[in-house]
């Protein structure tokens, strides 16, 4: 969070006229996209915000819960499903309500969306969602246009952060005349790129209050056959709507190749092509044909230039023009100027670029890695210790699948370890004892039915709740067992022990993550207990909320025997030196990165590692 | 805007790289405000996420009259800063061959990755390339022991100033 909205945060807290002036200031600021779209929800009066944290969208929430309280119920919601009922419980309210999520999030949030979509609002009701091209944090490159063409709701794609505020806040009067949910559609490169942005005052929509129409708000079949015809006129009326030159940009130029494009994707044709006569639509769903296809008999050639799938592409298929599109562009990973080129010039549209001759230097390898003193490093030791098979998810602990600890077998979606497991010990040949890792906030999102299910079923399992009291691969969100909300207020917080018995599991331990021997010591009895055992491991992040820095450890040189044991925690903050021992190297501690967990000194055979001010 | 913007001068484009802690989006943040206050359109993209985690962090830092493209197209960037040397050269071919200048720091980050091999012998597998090399093969630039430098002048944590 940068210094201005900490600021914002301070200042907000009365209620001053002078505070609220600041707020509402028409200024000019670079802001990452993500910070854009929040500031757009907050203009357009939204009242109720709820997410869960997810790269490239986390920062959304995040900037929300800065604005006045009164301004904005904002939160961090269990996961997904939950924000968007939060969110349309909002709506059926009759005020202004937003849910953001990334991808893979609609997924899990899906469910409510396919109903809403035939019930449609009351108060504005918007869903940010953050598409990932590239797969720089996530499990796939799914295309939320799919999702929205599928769910018929409209798609708005913004192309840099000020057409993310602007698009947020026309998203909320779309909801509201068309009487449908909107999609706000990022890209991880757009919510993370800083551009300059106008903001504008915030303007306050009196609350509706609760629309009392049962064949509206109860989606029962009788209801939804009535809703379905209205969907579908939604639809034409959208695509009519769309067709303003406002919304559906036609930039003149030379008309030998006409370019259509959309989102992020706009910029590298600019880049690349300037001069090309090009259509810039807002909005990849529903599609203004009339305008599209003026356009599209005003020039030679059509390209479709657009990120992922072939959304547009396909649908000026179906609508009998000829467009050319993903023949050329990629239909995977992210795009770049450079990516937009070759794919232009590979149609014969621009000359190939004389590609400069590579420098020959070596690259390092550089996966990321658990951080130095990391808690989830002893699970994965413990997991290893008893040969495992080993179901793990989503979070930090995935990265414990590559070199050197590689202990986990498999990685599928939130909260899908512990069901996994189930249907591993259910296949009935595994020799290996069965375990599920899974994070507090993961659990907690997706585990919960599944440790049911595993109880109900007696599947003979291990669960392994990963505690470290935060959300952290996103950054450091609270959470429901964190005791804190998004506003940094206390709360209940969620006991794992207590949850976990409430669920009917008979055998449970909480262990120090940091206390090897225990926690090699509970898994140990743990898969030893017939059924489902659940260890909990406790242990504070090391970076969030608070950084944990303490007494550095030190190798005595002498005492080293080179065994390379310590070398197999993957911690950051060993290495080998340059004294070696019959052909191995011995190790060297980085006493700036070092935290003192003492995980290491725990592990060496020869006791050589001690803290330095011991 | 509209698309006549072949006659705007091209963006100036400087690209920021490091490893997660080393303030390499701090750095391109503070660059992004200062052109944006002489009066020049900025983008500055950077991917968040795994930064924190060890891996290597970029950030593309774009400004000029009008800036596309968020991201500086491979071979176009004016300046490449790096503050660990191997996340330097994994860039290099980012860099303008022709006129772009190389800054980088030499302190060496070895990645727990480098020591996966459990070989008899074994080194660790990090860019072999010496600074000297580097630096008369690109022609234009620094290599400086910052680290070496902060920490003489008493701050360790000063080698991104």
């Amino acid at each position: 969070m940068d210094a201005e909205a900490q600021t914002r945060e301070r200042g907000t807290a009365s209620d001053d006229a002078a505070a609220r002036a600041a707020l509402d200031a028409v200024t000019t600021r670079p802001m990452i996209g993500n910070e854009a779209i929040a500031r757009g929800a907050w203009e357009a009066g939204v009242r109720v915000a709820a997410a869960y944290p997810g790269t490239p969208s986390t920062e959304i929430m995040e900037f929300l819960g800065t604005y006045p309280s009164g301004d904005i119920a904002a939160q961090w919601s269990t996961n997904e499903k939950v924000a968007m009922d939060v969110a349309i419980g909002g709506s059926f309210a009759g005020v202004r309500s937003l849910t953001a999520m990334k991808h893979v999030g609609l997924n899990v949030a899906s469910d409510p969306l396919m109903s809403q979509t035939y019930i449609g609002v009351n108060g504005g009701l918007v869903i940010v969602v953050c598409d990932d091209p590239g797969i720089h944090s996530s499990q796939n490159e799914q295309d939320t246009r799919l999702f929205a063409r599928f769910a018929q709701v409209p798609v708005l794609e913004p192309a840099d952060a000020q057409e993310a505020l602007d698009f947020t806040r026309w998203a909320f009067e779309i909801s509201e005349q068309f009487d449908t949910p909107v999609i706000v559609r990022s890209t991880t490169r757009l919510s993370h790129t800083r551009s300059p942005v106008t903001t504008g005052p915030r303007i306050e929509h009196e609350p509706l209050g609760f629309n009392e129409d049962p064949v509206k708000n109860v989606i029962i079949p009788a209801h939804a056959r009535l809703a379905h015809p209205r969907v579908l006129e939604r639809e034409a009326k959208l695509a009519a709507y769309f067709d303003d030159p406002e919304f559906t940009r036609w930039e003149e130029g030379d008309t030998t190749v006409g370019v259509i494009t959309v989102s992020t994707a706009y910029a590298y044709v600019k880049e690349v092509l300037p001069d090309a006569a090009t259509l810039k639509l807002a909005a990849s769903y529903p599609l203004p044909m009339e305008r599209i296809r003026a356009f599209c008999q005003s020039v030679g050639r059509v390209i479709v230039v657009e990120e992922l799938e072939p959304v547009v592409e396909t649908a000026l298929h179906a609508a009998g023009i000829a467009a050319e599109g993903k023949a050329w562009l990629p239909r995977v990973g992210e795009f770049s100027p450079e990516v937009v080129r070759e794919a232009l010039a590979k149609a014969g549209v621009l000359e190939a670029g004389a590609e400069q001759e590579p420098w020959a230097v070596t690259p390092t390898m550089r996966p990321p890695v658990l951080c130095s003193g990391c808690p989830h490093t002893t699970a994965y030791m413990a997991v290893r210790a008893v040969e495992g098979r080993v179901a793990g998810d989503i979070g930090c602990y995935t990265l414990a699948a590559v070199d050197p600890l590689k202990a986990i077998d498999t990685c599928v979606s939130m909260g899908s370890s512990i069901g996994n497991a189930v249907g591993l010990a259910k296949a009935g040949h595994e020799t290996r004892p069965i375990i599920a890792t899974i994070g507090d906030s993961t659990f907690l999102h997706g585990g919960i039915p599944a440790l049911i299910d595993a109880v109900y079923n007696e599947a003979d399992i291990t669960v392994m709740i990963l505690d470290n009291h935060i959300v952290a691969m996103t950054g450091g969100q609270d959470h429901p067992g964190t005791g804190k909300t998004l506003r940094g207020e206390e709360t209940h917080r969620i006991d794992f022990e207590e949850m976990v018995r409430a669920c009917g599991v008979q055998w449970v331990r909480t262990v120090d993550a940091y206390d090897v021997a225990s926690t090699y010591q509970a898994l140990r009895e743990a898969i030893e207990h017939r059924g489902v055992s659940v260890v909990v491991t406790n242990r504070p992040c090391v970076l969030d909320p608070v950084k944990i820095k303490g007494a550095p450890m030190r190798v005595r040189a002498d005492g080293c025997t080179a065994c390379q044991s310590c070398m197999n925690l993957g911690c950051p903050s060993i290495g080998w030196s340059d004294e070696m021992l019959d052909g191995f190297h011995k190790v060297t501690i980085d006493e700036s990165t070092c935290i003192g967990c003492t995980l290491c000194a725990q592990i060496c055979p020869s006791d050589c590692i001690r803290p330095v001010a011991g | 805007m509209d698309g006549s913007s072949q006659k705007t001068p091209a963006p100036r484009n400087v690209l920021i790289v490091g490893v997660g802690g080393q303030g390499v989006i701090l750095v391109s943040k503070v660059l992004a405000l200062i052109c944006q206050r002489q009066g020049l359109e900025v983008k500055q993209s950077e991917v968040h996420g795994m930064a924190k985690r060890g891996g290597g962090v970029f950030s593309h830092v774009r400004f000029g009259p009008k800036v596309w493209s968020p991201t500086i197209p491979r071979g176009e960037a004016d300046v490449l800063l790096a503050m660990e040397w191997s996340e330097g050269l994994r860039w290099l071919n980012h860099m303008r061959r022709d006129g772009g200048t190389f800054i980088a720091d030499t302190r060496r980050i070895v990645p727990p990755f480098a020591f996966r091999s459990r070989k008899y012998g074994s080194q660790p597998s990090y860019s072999p390339e010496a600074p000297r090399e580097v630096m008369e093969m690109v022609g234009s630039g620094y290599a400086l022991d910052a680290s070496q430098i902060a920490a003489d002048l008493g701050e360790k944590r000063a080698a991104n100033t």
